[in-house]
């Protein structure tokens, strides 16, 4: 049998809550979370145990850092880059985030980072189709065809980091006119 | 930037209120948490995120700072003169708030 599993992740930007309730139920089912892997979850059977599961975002943390989690009884699981945090928790617990000033916070470093990444990238993106849509045909007769290659090599990071951009403006939307 | 907002508005968030009330003493991470908690009864916990983040606000615009001797694992923090400054005006402007309220409800029922 089987002990081990891959789960998909929707986004965190966008899905967050949708993947730890994911995470939740199966360890529920008695698999619980190893680590991160690639676009998602690696799981590892287990005992079933009622558990919740919350993402942090801070770069390369220190010590200090994981002592507040462990001591507001938070485990930690593992991490992302050294960026991307995830804990678990019995039900009932204190959850990461008590206050809306500090969540705000939370999302934007996130939109930051995603914006000023996928901002460059956008403004390059737009020149090539510019490049493959008009005519340079005078440098040589394939460049259309050039640009256009390289228009859609360049929109694979840019989806993925225009995209959380958007899901992080999103959230904040929300936050910010919520009570 | 948006971390420096709450705090240059001279305006306290509850959070940043309870732990800078706490720090009045010396204290680290958890003890902070348990000491909030404990001086509300219950009614406030901050999560381990929060307690960070507002830590590490509160430090960097001078309102606490780690607290000198003991030098242990744990990081002691203590409330700076400014902080206590600060600290007493939203005490201050805590009060007015409610005692408009209650000026303005007991008017009211005067007045029926």
């Amino acid at each position: 049998m089987k002990n081990k599993k891959y789960i998909s992740s929707g986004g965190l930007a966008f899905e967050e809550e949708k993947d730890m309730r994911k995470l939740e139920k199966y360890a529920a089912e008695g698999w619980k979370v190893e680590g991160f892997y690639l676009l998602g979850y690696k799981l590892k059977k287990s005992e079933p145990a009622e558990k919740i599961y919350a993402i942090d975002y801070c770069n390369k943390p220190d010590e200090e850092y994981f002592s507040y989690f462990r001591e507001g009884g938070w485990e930690y699981v593992a991490s992302q880059s050294d960026y991307i945090h995830l804990f678990t928790a019995a039900h009932g617990t204190t959850p990461l985030y008590t206050d809306k000033a500090t969540e705000i916070d939370k999302y934007e470093a996130e939109q930051r980072m995603t914006g000023k990444a996928a901002l460059p990238m956008l403004i390059i993106e737009m020149l090539l189709l510019t490049g493959a849509f008009g005519d340079f045909s005078f440098i040589a007769p394939f460049m259309s065809k050039v640009f256009l290659a390289l228009c859609f090599i360049l929109s694979v990071p840019l989806v993925f980091t225009g995209l959380p951009w958007f899901g992080y403006t999103y959230r904040l939307f929300k936050l910010r006119h919520s009570r | 930037m948006a971390r420096r907002k709450s705090l240059s508005d001279r305006e306290l968030t509850d959070t940043s209120f309870f732990i800078l009330l706490s720090l009045t003493e010396p204290k680290h991470g958890y003890l902070i948490m348990q000491e909030i908690e404990k001086m509300t009864e219950g009614a406030v916990s901050i999560g381990p995120a929060s307690l960070y983040t507002t830590i590490r606000k509160l430090s960097e615009a001078g309102l606490i700072r780690p607290a000198p001797g003991a030098e242990t694992k744990k990081k002691t923090y203590l409330i700076t003169t400014e902080g206590k400054n600060l600290l007493n005006e939203d005490i201050a402007r805590r009060e007015r708030i409610i005692r408009t309220a209650k000026d303005y409800l007991s008017e009211r029922e005067d007045a029926e």
